[in-house]
């Protein structure tokens, strides 16, 4: 346990590391960088623009570049937002609680609807359940987030954060009742699910001791990639909604060519579903020697 | 349920082959703009109407699904072929190699799709002609939609790897590249086709996504995505319901894909 737990902190240690090259790089190497908006001043002399240049210059390579980002961010400086003139650190804090909000309840209704629909799937048993539960769940993957967002906005005159937390809901239900449902039907056909019914066990008792049980942690595998799911439609579902979370700022920074910003929300983002994959893997069983994954 | 797989494929290929003949189904084109008639209702000029600007809503459509429907297909192609170069590559030599890979396969996995997508296309100039913009998403979709076929390459062809007819051909002094390329890959085929095709909706909702944020192709060609964009505008839908026509028509594409990828067909 120690070892795959030290293991997927590593991975998502080197992972923030790698990719924060990646994004210095895109950043050093993007077009426009280093560019100060005084330079198109034709009042400004030849040497004052030489002035201009001379702190981008001296970062010129993207290594040294890197380093400095890397001892600014471990510092605690995250940079100052060329597009809203704020430090990126303090414009985080303030759209966090937002999208945490947003996407926690989001991601709490979607399990919840998720997980019900799937049990009530292997309890009910009824084919027409199976087609009305699995048809909202395929039209539900057929919809961008972002026209779920609209029709939240349209038809259900919601905007703000109960809107957004609602569509990232929409967004999660049907990935957590496909996966959840293959995988409950699994172990519900396993010899000792069926030695429990023909032996008249209760269907709650059997539902909940036998099925939901074993299959807790193999579920729980989702929740990484259910996180990493959240925050992806957290970016059109804030911008329609009108939710001022990191989605939303995101959005303006990419439309505003914002990188240090965008680049910043994006490794936050990335550490958070990390973080998730790491609790998910933790939950799922090893395979025993001989079995195959 | 084959025969549900094949009506699909059927209305695909009609759909399709209506945005290929666009150009004589449409001939007033995309772009033209038919001033004394902005907003007009559907008629037999234009069966879906026309929009603020006076343009043919159904050439639009029309040419949408032209772009969209050749284009995600080519950039599943592009990512799937990436994803087996570093899968197959990665599962098959194992090792350091196969280390120093999952980890890449990993971080590009653990970005947020859609946060990764909008770090790279806003790193490239936005005020693009429309048929750059084009390339442009959907070489980035392609480029980096990689790691999921990647991760699911991997894992098959480590598996493919350890099965006995692999090792009696080794045993057999078979070449490395002739275990890859006559043992290895045809056995792949099928997860090959089937990351293709899960690769393709994938592809299509994110564009739709991006053309709803204004960060996909650019006017005046229209794509999907910012075809549905112009549902935005919210004044008048109801009165005008044929505006939903695109997605209407995106939610019949992906069910259509929806069917036709089931991922057991592609075990037999």
């Amino acid at each position: 346990m120690r070892t795959r737990l030290v293991h997927s902190m590593t991975t998502v240690v080197l992972t923030v590391l790698v990719g924060g090259l990646i994004a210095a790089t895109l950043v050093r190497d993007a077009p426009g960088y280093g560019v100060d908006e005084r330079e198109l001043d034709s009042r400004y002399s030849q040497e004052s623009i030489r002035q201009f240049r001379e702190p981008s210059q001296a970062r010129q390579s993207i290594v040294p570049f890197y380093l400095h980002y890397l001892t600014r961010v471990l510092s605690g400086d995250l940079g100052i937002s060329p597009s809203f003139h704020r430090p990126v650190g303090e414009l985080i804090a303030e759209r966090f609680p937002e999208t945490a909000r947003s996407a926690g309840a989001g991601l709490a209704m979607g399990w919840t609807l998720g997980m019900l629909a799937a049990l009530a799937g292997v309890a009910v048993a009824r084919p027409g359940f199976h087609m009305v539960a699995g048809g909202v769940a395929a039209l539900l993957l057929c919809l961008p987030s972002s026209v779920l967002a609209l029709i939240f906005v349209l038809v259900g005159r919601m905007e703000g954060r109960s809107a957004a937390a609602g569509v990232i809901a929409l967004v999660v239900f049907p990935r957590v009742f496909r996966y959840a449902r293959a995988i409950l039907a699994r172990v519900s056909e396993s010899p000792h699910v069926l030695m429990a019914r023909a032996k008249g066990l209760r269907p709650v008792r059997l539902l909940c001791a036998h099925v939901l049980r074993p299959a807790a942690p193999a579920v729980a595998a989702l929740l990484g990639a259910s996180v990493s799911v959240a925050f992806a439609a957290a970016i059109p579902v804030e911008v329609l909604c009108d939710s001022p979370g990191l989605g939303q700022l995101a959005w303006q920074a990419a439309l505003k060519r914002d990188l240090p910003l965008l680049i910043n929300i994006t490794l936050l983002v990335s550490v958070f579903a990390g973080i998730s994959g790491v609790a998910g893997e933790m939950a799922r069983p090893r395979p025993v020697a001989g079995e195959k994954a | 349920m084959k025969r549900l797989r094949h009506a699909a494929i059927a209305v695909l290929a009609t759909i399709y082959l209506a945005g290929l003949a666009a150009g004589w189904l449409a001939p007033a084109g995309y772009a033209r703009q038919f001033r004394n008639a902005p907003g007009a209702t559907p008629s037999l000029a234009f069966p879906l109407g026309t929009d603020e600007l006076g343009r043919d809503a159904f050439a639009r459509l029309l040419y949408g699904s032209r772009v969209s429907l050749s284009l995600a297909p080519a950039a599943a192609a592009l990512a799937t072929l990436i994803g087996a170069m570093a899968g197959v590559t990665a599962g098959y030599l194992g090792g350091w190699v196969d280390t120093c890979l999952a980890r890449v396969i990993d971080l590009f996995l653990s970005v947020p799709w859609l946060f990764l997508l909008l770090s790279v296309r806003a790193a490239l100039p936005l005020n693009v002609p429309p048929v750059e913009s084009v390339a442009i998403t959907f070489l980035l979709l392609g480029l980096l939609g990689w790691a999921a076929p990647a991760h699911v390459l991997r894992a098959a062809a480590r598996e493919i790897k350890s099965e006995d007819f692999m090792l009696q051909a080794k045993a057999r002094g078979c070449r490395r590249v002739r275990l890859l390329a006559m043992h290895l890959l045809p056995n792949l085929r099928p997860m090959l086709a089937a990351q293709f095709w899960t690769s393709i909706p994938v592809f299509i909702l994110s564009e739709a996504n991006l053309g709803f944020l204004g960060l996909g192709v650019t006017e005046p060609l229209p794509s999907w995505g910012n075809l549905l964009g112009g549902l935005q505008n919210v004044d008048g839908i109801v009165s005008s319901p044929w505006r939903l026509a695109p997605l209407l028509l995106l939610v019949v594409v992906m069910t259509c894909f929806h069917q036709v990828v089931r991922l057991e067909d592609f075990s037999k």
